[in-house]
């Protein structure tokens, strides 16, 4: 890799570690325009909010000695796996090693933080915290697949272009733009909300540089999983080979997409706790199977 | 009205019928007295109370509406019970009138007859809490004072005064805390978390699975002593304590304990005056809705919804400060009257607002049903049968929305609701949709009924009466079909303010139905069910802690949870 590409590269990484809390900034701002309300002063109140978190005394909950341990862990994976998608995306070099090591990094990143929610002394708490790793283990399968789908289709598509494989495609988009979603933790998915209105969450437990810490990653994983999403629905319909504009544009449509997401949850109610799992795996499994089929016949 | 009952044409009629049934059980000789219109007072022995209570619980359309105690050794030497039953269809109020000799109130027993009328259950075991009541044939614990509370004092007795009640009982909350080394408080954070609603309130719910198998409610976590207090107020200072009752809506305490005040002194109130307190009562009633579908919306998720049903409300606050001069306990109410006139500018603006509130709310309501989350878990959950729902004698949308048509306004009629056409949403479902329905069709009921009222209001400027004179020992009974019920005052007349002043909210009624509701529910939508019956708590929060082997309840103060790391 050249000099330039890899200073390039640096200011990227450092840009998607601050364009989260400000797309978070954004989406605040059009949500509270969608409800008729003023909303935050600025876009920038994310991260005036984490920032006063972050200098806030930091307070361990009793029993839980290890929450800031894992918390820093799943906040260094987290930014590892953004800028080990970015290079990635940039470089366009997918292969198996580098989609395992992004694979390795996200879910790692997901576990930590559900781990955060398992070391509080709160019983409730950890029940939710159950629910939600229930969910994200049914989301990561599908996440995975439909991101390993779409880009094995993505590489086909340059030479064969049959409606098996745009199919797919597209199918296989459409399970990454799901779990995308259920992902990012919004309405009718947002757990870590709804647990608390039922008798406590992992949010409950959490104060101050902790409940930075926690929030921090999970806004920077919300944006990640933007840009994956972004990159796949981008490529087949540009041609830029420019990793500086590739990035640009990849980052401008990844903040469309978490925007979008955020207007999506504005318009939804939650559903029941217990059902959001039950639909999400129903879907899941149709999906993964239309795909498994779609493959079978593109094989013939 | 009563005596004209008695001969109505074509039949007897059902307070002849209840009470020829009451004079068959308790002997021909029991005085029966009309007190005022439509209240009728009988004196019952404690030997034949059961027989009366099952009897009326076995009638249709009749409920338990409030229960008080009142000493009055001093008047009589006589502790009184008052069993207020409500005869819908004739809009008839029968009180039992109890009589506890004072010399032998310490031993005297008064059957219970919470096992026939479910409603009673916490009346009883207020009035042992708070006069010293005893009552036989029942389990009876703590309900609305604390563990810690001294055994023999009984803070409504008139031999004590509230500066006594504050030298004999302090709480305990620091000495506890200190026991266990308050000091380590500032290194545990308790967060301010709640299970259900955004406001005090602790529920055990006993889960199997996802359901709800049981559920147990534990309240009174703050006595505020408003009753108490009142005693030792002048007739015109009550109204701004009542108003301050409820947080919400305030003003159907002001308007029922005036009424009460009135009714016992015979006071005839200009019609402009009826008119004034019925706009604003059902202004109130619409901004209580809202916020309560904003909430409602709130705790499915759709917080959408919420945003726009309090920027709605906004709307209502903003008409109620121009009408009274504040957005909320509005002090415009006197006995006999109230203060502020509605004019023709007012008339006016209001009419343009109610408009602008009518379009916005329609559009909102109906989005909001559609949203797929919010309908679905609205249907079919926090199921109360029609049954139940008279059993408990419940009130307001939740007896509503579980297809008992009971409404105050028609059934007890007051202010100027007999000058206006409405009707009463009803749906038999009981479901958590069925009683958000009724409060969705309330609030268009109420804007009709308010323009309604804003075209026939009297031109006159007589808002308020000249002057009363207050007579001992007279009582009265006022009622409001507040937002989410009736609230009922009754009112035992003293020299400067009242002898005993009794405030029932509909809470109060309808919170014993909530563990029915939460059977069988799943857990994810015990929040909504608990929440829809509007519940309205008191402001503050502790735990409880259950002995399994004792079964002994203790609260713990959060102070001393927090040293315990919740564990």
């Amino acid at each position: 890799m050249d000099t330039p590409t890899l200073i390039l590269q640096a200011v990227v990484v450092t840009l998607s570690l601050l364009i989260p809390p400000l797309a978070d900034g954004i989406e605040r701002k059009v949500r509270a325009k969608i409800q008729f309300r003023v909303g935050p002063p600025t876009i920038l109140q994310t991260f005036y909010d984490l920032r006063k978190l972050a200098v806030k005394e930091l307070i361990v909950p009793k029993g839980a000695e290890l929450t800031l341990t894992i918390s820093s862990i799943a906040l260094v994976t987290a930014v590892t796996a953004t800028a080990s998608t970015i290079w990635i995306v940039a470089q366009d070099v997918f292969t198996p090693a580098n989609l395992a090591l992004t694979v390795l990094l996200i879910s790692g990143s997901h576990v930590l933080i559900s781990l955060t929610s398992l070391t509080t002394s709160n019983p409730y708490a950890v029940v939710g915290s159950f629910r939600k790793i229930l969910l994200q283990v049914v989301n990561e399968v599908g996440f995975f697949v439909g991101v390993l789908y779409s880009i094995t289709a993505l590489k086909n598509l340059t030479s064969d272009t049959s409606p098996q494989l745009i199919t797919s495609y597209v199918i296989s988009v459409a399970l990454v733009v799901i779990t995308t979603y259920v992902s990012s933790g919004r309405v009718p998915y947002d757990i870590h909300e709804a647990e608390p209105e039922l008798a406590s969450g992992v949010l409950i437990e959490l104060s101050g540089p902790l409940l930075s810490i926690y929030s921090y990653t999970h806004i920077l994983k919300k944006y990640l999983l933007s840009f994956i999403t972004a990159y796949l629905i981008l490529t087949p319909f540009t041609s830029l080979t420019n990793p500086a504009i590739k990035l640009a544009a990849n980052v401008t449509f990844g903040l469309m997409i978490y925007l979008s997401y955020g207007f999506t949850a504005a318009l939804l109610g939650r559903t029941r706790i217990d059902l959001s799992l039950k639909t999400l795996t129903t879907t899941t499994l149709i999906i993964i199977s239309l795909l498994v089929i779609l493959s079978w016949l593109s094989s013939y | 009205m009563v005596k004209q009952l008695l001969i109505k044409e074509g039949g007897e009629t059902q307070t002849v019928k209840v009470l020829n049934r009451i004079k068959d059980l308790c002997g021909p000789h029991t005085s029966i007295e009309f007190i005022h219109d439509k209240t009728v007072k009988v004196s019952v022995k404690s030997e034949c109370l059961r027989k009366v209570a099952e009897a009326l619980q076995s009638e249709e359309d009749v409920y338990l509406r409030t229960m008080v105690a009142s000493d009055e050794k001093l008047i009589n030497d006589s502790i009184k019970l008052y069993y207020v039953f409500g005869l819908d269809r004739e809009g008839v109020n029968v009180i039992l009138e109890v009589k506890i000799p004072a010399a032998l109130s310490k031993h005297y027993e008064i059957p219970s007859i919470s096992d026939v009328v479910k409603a009673c259950d916490w009346y009883e075991l207020e009035a042992h809490d708070l006069m010293g009541v005893k009552f036989s044939g029942r389990f009876l614990k703590r309900l609305v004072l604390p563990d810690d509370w001294p055994e023999e004092i009984h803070p409504l007795k008139k031999d004590i005064t509230t500066e006594e009640i504050k030298k004999l009982y302090q709480p305990q909350v620091r000495e506890k805390a200190l026991e266990v080394g308050a000091e380590e408080v500032a290194l545990i954070p308790v967060g301010p978390y709640h299970p259900a609603l955004h406001e005090p309130e602790y529920f055990e719910l006993y889960i199997k699975e996802e359901k709800v198998v049981d559920a147990r409610y534990v309240g009174f976590m703050v006595h505020r002593g408003i009753e108490k207090l009142g005693e030792s107020m002048g007739y015109d200072q009550i109204p701004f304590l009542a108003e301050r009752i409820c947080g919400i809506c305030g003003f159907v305490h002001s308007v029922s304990y005036t009424q009460a005040v009135e009714e016992a002194l015979n006071i005839e109130v200009p019609e402009k005056t009826q008119y004034i307190r019925t706009i604003i009562l059902e202004l109130e009633r619409i901004h209580s809705h809202l916020l309560w579908l904003g909430i409602a919306a709130h705790l499915l998720g759709y917080d959408t919804g919420f945003m726009y049903a309090w920027r709605i409300r906004e709307k209502v606050m903003v008409l109620s400060e121009l009408l009274t001069g504040s957005r909320k306990t509005y002090g415009i109410n006197l006995v006999g009257g109230v203060r502020k006139d509605i004019n023709k500018e007012k008339i006016e603006k209001t009419k343009q607002t109610l408009k602008e509130v009518w379009k916005d709310y329609k559009g909102f309501a109906e989005v909001l049903l559609n949203v797929p989350q919010v309908r679905r878990r609205l249907s079919g959950t926090g199921v109360l049968p029609g049954g139940e729902a008279r059993a408990y004698s419940l009130v307001g949308p939740t007896a509503r929305g579980s297809g008992l048509s009971r409404d105050v306004r028609k059934d007890y009629t007051y202010g100027a609701y007999h000058f206006v056409s409405f009707s009463i949403p009803t749906y038999s479902e009981g479901d958590n949709l069925a009683r958000t329905l009724v409060r969705i069709d309330e609030v268009y009921e109420s804007i009709n009924i308010i323009e309604q009222l804003l075209d026939t209001i009297p031109s006159g400027s007589e808002i308020k009466v000249n002057s009363w004179e207050p007579q001992p020992m007279k009582l009265g009974l006022g009622n409001v079909e507040a937002p989410r019920g009736e609230v009922i005052h009754l009112v035992i007349t003293g020299m400067y303010g009242p002898y005993r002043w009794r405030v029932r909210s509909p809470t109060y009624q309808n919170l014993q139905a909530v563990p029915t509701m939460l059977r069988g529910v799943d857990l994810a939508d015990a929040p909504i069910t608990i929440a829809s019956i509007d519940p309205c708590f008191s402001c503050t929060d502790r735990a409880i802690k259950i002995n399994i082997k004792t079964g002994k309840i203790e609260r713990v103060p959060l102070i001393k949870l927090s040293v315990k790391g919740g564990s």
